[in-house]
């Protein structure tokens, strides 16, 4: 099928008036999470997928994709308003997006963030459309060592692109893979690290470790500070940016388009590193970086237009290999597979209705989200006066909700609370969350590759090497590995947010 | 200093349990290998990294002049939230959704937000009446209904 076709039966699929109205329901309430600071998609995607289960795949995956851009947006509201990104991937909007509201000019940073995160996100679903099918096509060639070449590689740019130290996203990482490895072995049965609990057998559900992470660690960490709070005061007006606005900020709307898509493919890139790479690309052209962090355009439409784009880009390696690069893309794997829909190169040919749906309701749901956005700023500014202290404990009874509604068990529940705790615990000392979650998922796709092209070669490890694609991923694994000891690497890496 | 040698202590110590259980699991050979290789690789990772990163605060331990610093204060916070939390996902089968989440929102409203009794009381008896409409009616999420069901 050519990508015209596939666009035209996208169509078909997308605009079904169900499919319509779950883009909105997921895009509204993607926008909501990502202006509420405390509770990040990665969490919201995991509290509804149980209501997903009854929905058809297509439905249930544009809802949950619509989540995801969704927050992308919302997020800079937070940050323009209140000076606390609404997600992670709008820590940097908060520089100069509040001082321009500082200075009265909220409009016009609310409105290019949006204006830019529109344009930012159709660029991302119009190369997603190009791309996805020659590398799907390719991609039906790959065997075990290809697979595993790129599940290493994946993984150790998720420890690099970490915050904090490398030794201590390796560690993470390795306890994400053991925690994904428990239950029945599926090459030999042998039940793995299951300390004789039936609720082990089918290993960990991805629900109750992504609440319990992120979710509930999220509240136990925010609880210690103060739950005090100010909105900038006064009414917002002329969200339209001006012509001097629009000179300034087209550059950075192109070049954070550009960026925010490639870095948007890397495994642990996703949105936060694209904003913060986007930011310091705009600083470093700018004839006047001094502005900068006082309230300069150029640091709101740059990294805003680069986590849209990266949100896209973050579906092609879903889609066409079946490789999450981020958390959020991590759980959206778990609800095909609860669908019984199998990520990976044949997806466009098995389920092509579902593939081009869910391509073309992003930029659909692109749309909604401008207009959305512009005119319900008013809105989203009355949510933000909610006082922490009366939203984190609906947030903890959302997460209980979450992983009842998908697993039916307490015993989840004391999990989830002791994931909740873990996840505290490991933020507390430094260690960055997301390369346990894509350990946690990638580590049993990469322990099946692994060991199958290890019988089909009769035990010979170079059997890795003799593809030009795994020799090349581990090629670039090793030498990230090694290039992360170089001191002005680790200094680089120390600068690197958190993604959530 | 001394968290950085009990973290990574706890690392090693860690890995070290996660390598001997994958090793009695099997780690077969490479032509044939066992449900408990990859495991059993990793335990060992974690042990060596968890060791260096020990041995890293134990050299900074000595380094330090003047001793340590100050004692971190004990989250209590935290702890009386997650002891909070562990309570109500006890009570939530026996006397069901509506009645425990009402419960725990009062507490956390009334511990944490410090709302006026009242306020907090009809606050929470709204929003546990209101998410259970939400979940179990509207969106068909199976929640417990305890001593109403």
């Amino acid at each position: 099928m050519s990508s015209v076709d596939g666009i035209l039966l996208g169509l078909k699929v997308a605009l079904l008036p169900t499919n319509l109205l779950y883009c909105f329901v997921g895009v509204f309430l993607g926008t909501l999470i990502g202006v509420l600071p405390g509770i990040g998609p990665a969490t919201a995607i995991a509290l509804l997928l149980p209501v997903t289960f009854g929905l058809p795949p297509a439905t249930g995956i544009i809802l949950l994709a619509g989540i995801y851009y969704g927050s992308m947006y919302g997020g800079s509201t937070t940050s323009i308003l209140v000076n606390i990104p609404g997600e992670a991937a709008s820590i940097v909007t908060c520089i100069d997006g509040h001082q321009m509201a500082r200075a009265g000019r909220a409009g016009p940073a609310l409105g290019i963030a949006a204006i830019g995160s529109f344009l930012a996100g159709t660029f991302g679903v119009v190369v997603l459309c190009l791309l996805c099918a020659p590398l799907a096509r390719a991609a039906l060639t790959f065997g075990a060592r290809e697979y595993f070449g790129l599940m290493v590689l994946g993984l150790v740019l998720v420890s690099c692109l970490s915050s904090g130290s490398l030794t201590k996203a390796a560690l993470t990482t390795a306890l994400g893979i053991v925690l994904g490895l428990m239950g029945i072995d599926t090459m030999s049965g042998a039940s793995r690290f299951t300390f004789d609990r039936p609720e082990f057998i089918d290993g960990i559900d991805v629900i109750t470790l992504v609440i319990g992470l992120f979710g509930v660690s999220e509240v136990l960490v925010n609880i210690e500070e103060s739950l005090k709070r100010s909105v900038l005061d006064g009414r917002i007006q002329h969200i339209l940016p001006t012509r001097e606005d629009w000179r300034r900020s087209t550059g950075p709307i192109a070049r954070g388009s550009v960026l925010g898509f490639f870095l948007g493919l890397l495994p642990g890139g996703g949105g936060v590193i694209a904003s913060f790479a986007a930011y310091a690309v705009e600083k470093r052209l700018s004839r006047t970086p001094e502005q900068f962090g006082k309230g300069a355009i150029e640091g709101v439409a740059g990294p805003e237009s680069a986590n849209n784009a990266a949100a896209s880009a973050a579906f092609i390696p879903l889609l066409t290999l079946g490789i999450p690069p981020n958390v959020i893309l991590g759980i959206l794997l778990g609800a095909l597979m609860v669908q019984g829909v199998a990520p990976g190169p044949l997806l466009m040919i098995n389920n092509a209705d579902l593939f081009w749906g869910v391509v073309v309701s992003m930029y659909i749901g692109n749309v909604m989200l401008l207009v959305l956005n512009l005119p319900l700023i008013g809105m989203w500014v009355q949510l933000l006066r909610i006082p922490y202290g009366i939203m984190f404990p609906m947030i903890l009874v959302f997460c209980v909700v979450g992983v009842y509604g998908t697993t039916s068990s307490t015993f989840h529940l004391y999990l989830m609370a002791g994931f909740g705790v873990l996840g505290y615990a490991l933020r507390k000392t430094g260690h960055d969350l997301t390369p346990l979650v894509l350990g946690f998922v990638l580590g049993p796709l990469m322990e099946v590759h692994l060991r199958r092209g290890l019988i089909a070669s009769d035990g010979d490890w170079s059997y890795f090497i003799t593809s030009p694609i795994s020799a090349l991923c581990l090629a670039v694994a090793a030498v990230l590995l090694w290039g992360t000891v170089v001191p002005a690497a680790k200094r680089w890496r120390q600068r690197l947010p958190v993604e959530d | 200093m001394k968290s950085a040698v009990a973290v990574g202590a706890g690392w090693s110590a860690l890995g070290l349990y996660i390598a001997i259980a994958a090793y009695d699991l099997g780690i077969g050979n490479a032509g044939e290998p066992g449900p408990g290789l990859l495991a059993f690789l990793l335990g060992l990772v974690m042990v060596v990294l968890g060791g260096a990163g020990a041995a890293r605060g134990v050299v900074a331990l000595v380094g330090a002049r003047g001793g340590d610093a100050a004692p971190a204060r004990w989250p209590w916070r935290m702890a009386a939230l997650a002891v909070a939390l562990v309570v109500y996902i006890a009570a939530l089968q026996p006397i069901g959704y509506p009645l425990a989440t009402a419960a725990f929102l009062a507490a956390l409203f009334l511990g944490f937000a410090q709302l006026a009794w009242p306020k907090a009381i009809v606050l929470s008896i709204a929003l546990a009446g209101v998410s259970y409409a939400l979940f179990k009616l509207a969106l068909g999420v199976q929640l417990p209904a305890g001593v109403l069901g």
